[in-house]
């Protein structure tokens, strides 16, 4: 099973021979094995892992809102943000949920930008746990 | 003619100008680098994208009916009433040649032929320059002037980009968009385009390649991947334009600044020569008065 994971901003892994892909599907956690039929599915934000055949332990990461599709066996991950493990920017992660807890303190907020808000606190706390390992 | 003071002076001033041409060229040539990579990573994303929409659309039982879908394709020629809007991408700097220029003129030139079959036609613009040069023209409205979205190209600023467009298509204020921009081709060509962007007219006839998707699983459901994929799509193909007019830019300035750095060294070496030639103009002259002098006094002498 060959797993691709595009980014617009990169190619996160491409054709790599994998033996288990974990996702955040929007209906909840789905892990691909070999043999998958057909799919098309969205993704929410959250954490991702998979295990390459060469490598045994997985590896794992954080992709925000996108889809996969499964397609002759083989995997495709389309996600807007995608970051795995190593790369995640913790400080940065911090700042942002700092920022999103402040502004969620605000009582006058609407429902549209406290919504927003809130996916962005999940996205901070989510990186860092999974910067650190922990997810 | 000038003097050898000004002469001086002048290939002095040139050659300062070639000095900053020249890092102006070598800056260019870095930053194309990069927004040619970036054109390259976002490629295949932007594929997988269309694909899917592709693969959802040909899908016998997606009976999805977005207001952002035309499914009734062929009848583009239909344009009486309708209202459209053009967005003009171009850069926030010039010294970049024709690169603006091109973008400006092709604008003029379509809201001449086809902008007069619309009821009426908004012209919104991405990059100052065309901005700057149309804000002061009639014709036609003077629509938003995306400046917040200029600079550096992200993917954040293109899907907010799309949000704003999708949503005053929606809202109704326009029946189509289209978006003028220069196609990245190589460093040296950049081709000004046209180009269809609401609404999507899913391409028929791709049936074969779609084939096996009858027996796909699709989760949640397939009205909300569409939907989802087709919010997606606009943004990813706002992106691609930013990052192909990003490039062709980098692109543009930099041949225009090797052009200037060439100019510039040609304009030296015929200063140079004209220089040498007056100084040499002067030594002869002083050498003829010194001579004459000599020789003139050397006559007195004699007699």
């Amino acid at each position: 099973m060959k797993l691709t994971i595009l980014s617009p901003e990169k190619k996160v892994a491409s054709a790599v021979e994998v033996s288990s892909v974990t996702l955040p599907g929007s209906e909840g956690q789905i892990q691909i094995l070999p043999e998958h039929a057909d799919m098309i599915g969205t993704l929410e934000t959250g954490p991702f892992n998979y295990v390459a055949t060469s490598a045994g332990a997985p590896l794992i990461g954080v992709i925000s809102s996108g889809f996969f599709e499964v397609r002759g066996g083989d995997v495709t991950v389309t996600a807007e943000t995608c970051e795995l493990s190593g790369d995640i920017d913790v400080s940065r992660a911090k700042s942002a949920q700092k920022k999103a807890e402040g502004a969620l303190t605000d009582p006058e907020l609407d429902m549209k930008l406290f919504r927003k808000y809130e996916l962005k606190l999940q996205r901070s706390i989510i990186r860092q746990h999974v910067a650190a390992g922990e997810l | 003619m000038a003097s050898i003071k000004d002469l001086k002076k002048r290939i002095g001033s040139t050659k300062s100008t070639q000095q900053t041409t020249k890092a102006m060229k070598m800056v260019s040539a870095a930053k194309l680098r990069r927004a040619q990579d970036a054109i390259t990573n976002n490629r295949p994303y932007a594929k997988q994208v269309g694909a899917l929409v592709t693969h959802m659309l040909s899908a016998p039982d997606v009976t999805v009916n977005s207001p952002l879908l035309d499914r009734t394709s062929g009848s583009t020629e239909e344009t009486n009433g309708k209202r459209v809007l053009l967005l003009v991408v171009t850069s926030d700097r010039g010294l970049c040649a024709g690169f603006n220029a091109t973008i400006i003129k092709l604008a003029a030139r379509w809201l001449n032929s086809e902008g007069r079959k619309y009821a009426s036609v908004t012209f919104s613009f991405l990059g100052k320059r065309g901005f700057d040069f149309y804000k002061t023209k009639s014709g036609f409205i003077v629509g938003d002037f995306f400046e917040k979205y200029g600079g550096k190209v992200t993917f954040k600023k293109a899907n907010d980009l799309s949000n704003a467009i999708c949503k005053s298509f929606l809202d109704g204020e326009f029946d189509e968009v289209k978006i003028v921009y220069n196609e990245f081709k190589n460093a040296v060509l950049q081709v000004p385009t046209i180009e269809d962007f609401l609404p999507l007219r899913p391409k028929m006839g791709t049936a074969t390649e779609a084939a096996p998707s009858e027996n796909v699983i699709v989760k949640p459901s397939a009205d909300a991947v569409l939907g989802a994929l087709l919010e997606k799509h606009f943004a990813i193909q706002i992106f691609r334009v930013m990052l192909e007019s990003q490039a062709g830019e980098h692109g543009a300035r930099m041949s225009a600044m090797e052009n200037a750095t060439k100019n510039a060294g040609e304009m030296i070496k015929k200063l140079t020569l004209q220089y040498n030639k007056q100084r040499q103009a002067g030594i002869t002259k002083e050498l003829l008065e010194i001579i004459s002098g000599s020789e003139s006094s050397k006559s007195q002498a004699a007699s």
